[in-house]
């Protein structure tokens, strides 16, 4: 079992990714690796193209935590465009505004690992960031 | 005896039922005596002297019978009869020739010829002359009748054909003004038919403009609500960062109205969710189930107890039936009806709080009663519209939209709400789940 996980955070919004990385720091086993603002860099960078084609400097994350009403591409098309690859075993968590349950099911049957709410508040978030830990933890990572 | 009558003089004109006969003859006493004669069969005797008259008399009289002279200065008999005779009218009119004995055989033959039906001989033989003549009116009678009756027979005909007539046209005239009166109802049917099936259309159209016009304020609320979530959702984090990690570098008044805008922005944040899960009540479709309710208020109310440690609450749960309903609708319901009864007994020590199900004029509402603060009935339709309130914020806190949910849960399940309250006193709420059932038995 691995001791932390790799974190590529994709959201539009600079607010919601700061509270989101500030609410990861607090788990020290969370490292976020990158911060991408629309579906089309989340896509260059899972695919390590371009700009993103160093892995050292942008390696492959174990966890992707995805908006998904974003701007270029939406996170139902970086889901439907990791389901076209035979990508490296990742984990993929919606964490959208909605809570139509249109898009709860649409995320899932996208591939999409698990969806949460959004959260104001600090103990939420906690809540949620233990609850994505116990997620990746029972991915098991390590095998792929 | 009556007169005799002269041609001149002679009232012709018969009675009814008496036939008229007619002598002609240049002697008076022969005339006289056989009218005297004829006289005993009271018939109508008209005596004329001449031929010439005769034939005169006969242009405008009907007679049953002529007596007529052979011997007569002028026209005699044979010519008079063979004058008669040509005329059509008088083809048949019998004539009975009066000759004497000597000159019978040249008469007899001669006035055959002339068309005679008889001859008498004079002197005359008074029963024979009365018996011949009277078989002659007798047949004028007959015929006069046979007539007179093939004219009635003609007339009833006539008549009868005229009824048939005009009830033919009676008839004709009702057929049509009864063609015309189905063809007028056939239009007015059409008519109908025609407005009925523009109406039908038209409220099938504003129904679906209706439909569609709710969806799109539902989905209009719902995007609001959503899009004014993010930003709210931001400034609720951003005021906690600065409550936790700069409350030491912050004045105590600058915390103190950071707490402020949590609790404004929360109370916010519960309206904008209000209104996304009323918005949510509208998209989403029901998934039935059979729910047992008591159980489901159980669960409610065991979480309200867990919310409400400081509170002294005494919980009566009354047996519930299991209904076929939206669980997670359901539980909104109830929750939403318990919070409120939870919040309204709060000034009360000895709070109770009841749900159980009753009749209520042949219905089976479930009924959620509290003995809290009540309200004035006057206000009562106003209670489930959308942020409606009765009481201030600052008494009671709240959204004004849990009531508005409720109705709108309950409605969709195609049950009914209502409240009986007083002020200071409490409310109940009662509602239906499903069509309106009359109580069983």
């Amino acid at each position: 079992m691995k001791d932390s996980f790799s974190v590529l955070l994709v959201d539009d919004s600079a607010d919601d990714r700061l509270f989101v990385r500030r609410a990861l720091r607090k788990n020290p086993r969370f490292m976020v690796v990158g911060e991408l603002g629309d579906g089309e860099a989340a896509i260059a960078y899972l695919a390590g193209e371009g700009e993103f084609s160093n892995r050292e400097k942008f390696p492959y994350p174990d966890v992707v935590l995805l908006d998904l009403k974003m701007p270029r591409k939406t996170g139902y098309e970086v889901l439907e465009w990791l389901q076209s690859q035979r990508h490296e075993k990742i984990c993929v968590v919606v964490l959208s505004g909605s809570f139509l349950p249109g898009d709860i099911t649409r995320s899932q049957q996208l591939g999409a690992n698990a969806y949460f709410q959004k959260e104001a508040l600090a103990e939420g978030q906690a809540a949620m960031i233990a609850d994505i830990e116990k997620l990746v933890e029972d991915q098991d990572l390590t095998v792929c | 005896m009556e007169e005799p009558v002269t041609a001149e003089t002679a009232e012709v004109r018969p009675a009814e039922d008496r036939a008229s006969i007619l002598l002609v003859d240049d002697r008076d006493d022969k005339c006289l005596a056989m009218e005297t004669i004829l006289a005993e069969l009271g018939q109508n005797i008209v005596k004329t002297r001449s031929g010439k008259e005769a034939l005169r008399l006969l242009l405008d009289h009907d007679f049953a019978v002529i007596l007529l002279d052979v011997n007569m200065p002028g026209l005699d008999g044979f010519e008079t009869a063979h004058l008669i005779r040509q005329r059509k009218s008088l083809e048949h009119t019998p004539i009975i020739f009066v000759t004497g004995i000597s000159d019978t055989e040249t008469h007899v033959s001669r006035g055959y010829s002339l068309g005679a039906v008889d001859y008498i001989l004079t002197p005359v033989m008074p029963d024979v002359l009365r018996t011949k003549v009277s078989v002659f009116v007798e047949l004028y009678k007959k015929n006069l009748q046979l007539k007179r009756q093939a004219e009635s027979l003609r007339q009833a005909h006539d008549e009868l054909e005229i009824r048939v007539r005009n009830r033919t046209f009676q008839l004709a005239v009702a057929n049509e003004s009864l063609q015309k009166e189905i063809g007028e109802r056939q239009r007015a049917e059409e008519n109908i038919r025609y407005i009925n099936a523009g109406l039908e259309q038209r409220v099938s159209e504003r129904t679906a403009e209706l439909a569609a016009t709710n969806q799109e304020l539902e989905a209009f609320t719902y995007s609001v609500a959503h899009d004014l979530q993010a930003p709210l959702r931001n400034i609720q984090s951003y005021v906690q960062l600065l409550e936790e990690e700069w409350a030491p570098k912050l004045p105590p008044e600058t915390i103190q109205y950071l707490q402020r805008i949590a609790s404004r922005t929360k109370h916010m944040a519960q309206l904008i969710q209000g209104l996304l899960n009323l918005s949510m009540i509208g998209k989403q479709g029901l998934k039935l189930q059979q729910v047992e309710l008591k159980g489901m208020v159980e669960e409610v109310v065991a979480l309200l107890k867990a919310e409400n440690p400081q509170r002294r609450i005494q919980w009566n749960i009354q047996e519930l039936p299991a209904e076929a309903c939206d669980p997670s609708l359901m539980k909104q319901v109830f929750t939403n009806l318990l919070c409120n009864a939870v919040k309204f007994t709060q000034p009360r020590a000895d709070a109770i709080i009841e749900v159980g199900q009753m009749d209520v004029e042949g219905e089976r509402p479930i009924y959620i009663r509290d003995n809290g603060v009540g309200f004035n009935m006057k206000y009562a339709d106003k209670l489930f519209g959308v942020f409606q309130r009765l009481h201030p914020v600052t008494e009671f806190e709240g959204t004004g939209i849990g009531l508005a949910t409720v109705a709108r849960i309950i409605r969709k399940h195609g049950g009914r709400i209502w409240v009986e309250a007083e002020e200071k006193k409490g409310a109940t709420f009662f509602f239906t789940i499903g069509r309106t059932r009359p109580h069983p038995g």
